[in-house]
């Protein structure tokens, strides 16, 4: 398993190296210029030219390219064009809403998720199960936005009950903190909520009526303890996979929900850089969502283990 | 102890309802082994979940007839009662040990879950009679394997701990859906071995179900011949084997390979396909693959009649009509 998880990491090499080039190409021949950006429209071509010269923008591409990657390979990410903070220290920054909201958003899911799933196989021949079928679709399809700002104009604007956008560190007030991410929360969750229990209701049903659940139904065991315990933790592995994919996406940032509550994470900060022509942030954040991407699914990957023993990885 | 009164069994299905039992009666005595022998799709499978009602409801409608163990009828019970029956009193072991324990729990755990759905006891108590099983059943070193996961045994050693499981609480009845048909041959004779030692041991009734003649052929004292979800023959092991006036059973009994057989002779077979069930029945079911089929076949429903002590056959044939025909077929030959 350890010499796994070694080859594993050391497959990543390859693709993060492969993974900056890309990113650096598309930020740099995406059209827009940040020197004219922090300048403004009214500032003199040659301004512009020093400021160019002075963040090294007048370099030919490659060169610029290794001057980048040979910083970036001893871990240093450069600094923001915008703020001249490092890079490493603005996601660093970001990475704790975004992780919150996340948790948070999942912790609710699976809450939801799970229970719902488990009682609609137990009541698998009733109308419970296409009622639940409608309303998991309705619970993907709601476009984020639409739904946000129906919260925000129910129960903030309306009756106001929760604030309409903002973030709190957990660090400060847990109570704030949850009273702010409780509606971005209640978005991310209802598509999550849809994903997962209709996987694990699926799945679920796979093993419903496999041999081994007979064996366990003719020794006359419950049929709710059949449901939690044996099928459940055979339908585990396909929602494992999704519930992993989901919170690595998660954690490259939520960015429709994070600009509409105005959260500070990582979603936010990838298009406000963008939008400032911030190029060592962006290939920043994208090269460490792309590790992101590559932990959790290896992590996803060791979990299989542990989940079913017939996975073994030696 | 088990009497089976004209049981029906209907399954609903997308291409319409498959008349799976048609009418079966039987009875089966406390310790007594019987043996129902049938081809694929005969409905001796469903026939035998029916007893613990163990078919996928709703699907399945039991629409006539009923199943008396122990004196109460088992398709008149709650759900509760039936299940607390299940284990018990009547067990069950199935077709394919590679897929009938679960993958990703332990032996160990399987067993001690299946101990104590039926008795009230700690985990270290239940730990311990697991051990014991699991020895009664031919595991060696029952406590290092009662950690091993279920990939990690052959399929025989599955079967051994499927049967270690049927053992739990020991049960009046124990039925065997197939036990050795997913097995290699000389594991198929451990485990019906160890059918045999338990049944000694545990003194239960056993129905073991199979489409091979040879596997009841040591092992029961009466055999049920199935077809088309009706009984077509009953009697002692001895009747059906030697005393046969019943034309589907002569054929099977014609189709078992022979050691003694020359090299050039071909197997022999029963041509056609068993009668598909969704279908209209009318007339004997076993009428057009029959070698002996009459125009008056096609039109009479043959029901059992007793031809000896406790022996039934459904076949419109008389004992000397069915002796002249063989005769005659044989002498073609």
């Amino acid at each position: 398993m350890l010499k796994y998880t070694v080859n594993r990491l050391l497959s990543t090499i390859p693709v993060m190296i492969i993974v900056s080039i890309i990113v650096f190409m598309i930020v740099h021949l995406t059209p827009g210029n940040p020197a004219y950006l922090i300048l403004g429209e009214d500032s003199s071509e040659e301004s512009i030219a020093q400021l160019e010269k002075q963040l090294g923008l007048d370099q030919p591409i490659v060169v610029q390219f290794f001057d980048w990657f040979k910083n970036v390979i001893t871990g240093d990410l450069g600094q923001s064009i915008y703020s001249s903070e490092p890079v490493l220290q603005i996601i660093l920054d970001r990475l704790g809403p975004t992780f919150s909201l996340m948790m948070l958003s999942m912790t609710l899911a699976l809450a939801i998720a799970i229970p719902a799933a488990i009682f609609v196989v137990w009541k698998r021949n009733t109308i419970v199960d296409p009622l639940f079928i409608f309303t998991s679709l309705l619970g993907v399809s709601i476009p984020e936005f639409w739904f946000a700002m129906l919260l925000v104009l129910g129960v903030a604007v309306a009756i106001p009950i929760f604030p309409v956008a903002g973030y709190v560190p957990i660090v400060e007030s847990v109570n704030l903190w949850f009273y702010h991410l409780i509606l971005p929360a209640i978005v991310l969750a209802t598509v999550e909520i849809g994903l997962i229990a209709r996987m694990l209701r699926d799945s679920m049903l796979d093993n419903v009526h496999q041999d081994y659940t007979k064996t366990v139904r003719a020794q006359g065991i419950k049929e709710s303890m059949i449901l939690m315990k044996y099928v459940f933790a055979n339908a585990l592995i396909p929602t494992t996979t999704v519930v992993g994919t989901m919170v690595a996406g998660l954690l490259g940032g939520a960015i429709i929900v994070e600009t509409m509550f105005t959260i500070p994470g990582i979603g936010q900060l990838l298009i406000d850089s963008i939008h400032r022509r911030d190029y060592p942030v962006i290939q920043g954040v994208v090269l460490i969502i792309a590790g992101i991407y590559f932990l959790i699914n290896l992590l996803i990957d060791l979990l299989y283990t542990f989940l079913d023993p017939r996975i073994r990885y030696d | 102890m088990l009497e089976v009164k004209g049981l029906k069994v209907r399954i609903h299905s997308d291409k319409g309802v498959v008349k799976a039992v048609n009418g079966v009666s039987f009875t089966i005595k406390a310790g007594q082994t019987v043996g129902i022998v049938g081809e694929s799709g005969s409905g001796k499978s469903v026939l035998a979940q029916s007893l613990m009602r163990l078919n996928p409801e709703p699907t399945t409608v039991y629409t006539e007839g009923e199943i008396l163990f122990q004196d109460r009828n088992i398709l008149a019970l709650t759900d509760k009662e039936v299940r607390q029956l299940r284990g018990s009193d009547i067990a069950m072991i199935f077709q394919d040990p590679m897929s009938s324990l679960n993958p990703v729990f332990k032996i160990g755990d399987q067993l001690i879950d299946a101990i104590r759905a039926k008795q009230k006891m700690s985990r270290k108590t239940a730990k311990q009679k697991a051990t014991e099983l699991l020895k009664d059943v031919g595991i060696s070193d029952p406590d290092r394997r009662m950690g091993e996961y279920p990939h990690q045994f052959s399929g025989g050693m599955r079967q051994r701990v499927l049967i270690a499981m049927a053992l739990a609480s020991k049960p009046k009845l124990l039925i065997a859906d197939e036990p050795t048909t997913a097995l290699d041959v000389t594991i198929q004779a451990q485990i019906l071995q160890l059918l045999k030692n338990i049944q000694n041991k545990y003194g239960m009734a056993i129905i073991i179900i199979t489409h091979d003649l040879g596997v009841v052929a040591n092992m029961a004292d009466n055999i049920l011949v199935m077809y088309s979800g009706r009984i077509v023959e009953e009697g002692s092991t001895e009747d059906i084997f030697y005393r046969t006036t019943m034309p589907y059973t002569w054929s099977l009994l014609r189709a078992l390979p022979r050691l003694d057989a020359n090299d050039q002779e071909q197997l022999v077979t029963i041509k056609g396909n068993p009668p598909n069930l969704l279908g209209e029945m009318k007339g004997c079911s076993f009428y057009q693959r029959c070698p002996f089929a009459t125009e008056q076949c096609a039109l009479s429903d043959p029901v059992l009649r007793e031809i000896g002590k406790d022996h039934r056959v459904a076949c419109i044939l008389s004992e000397s009509e069915f002796i002249d025909q063989v005769n005659q077929l044989q002498s073609i030959q």
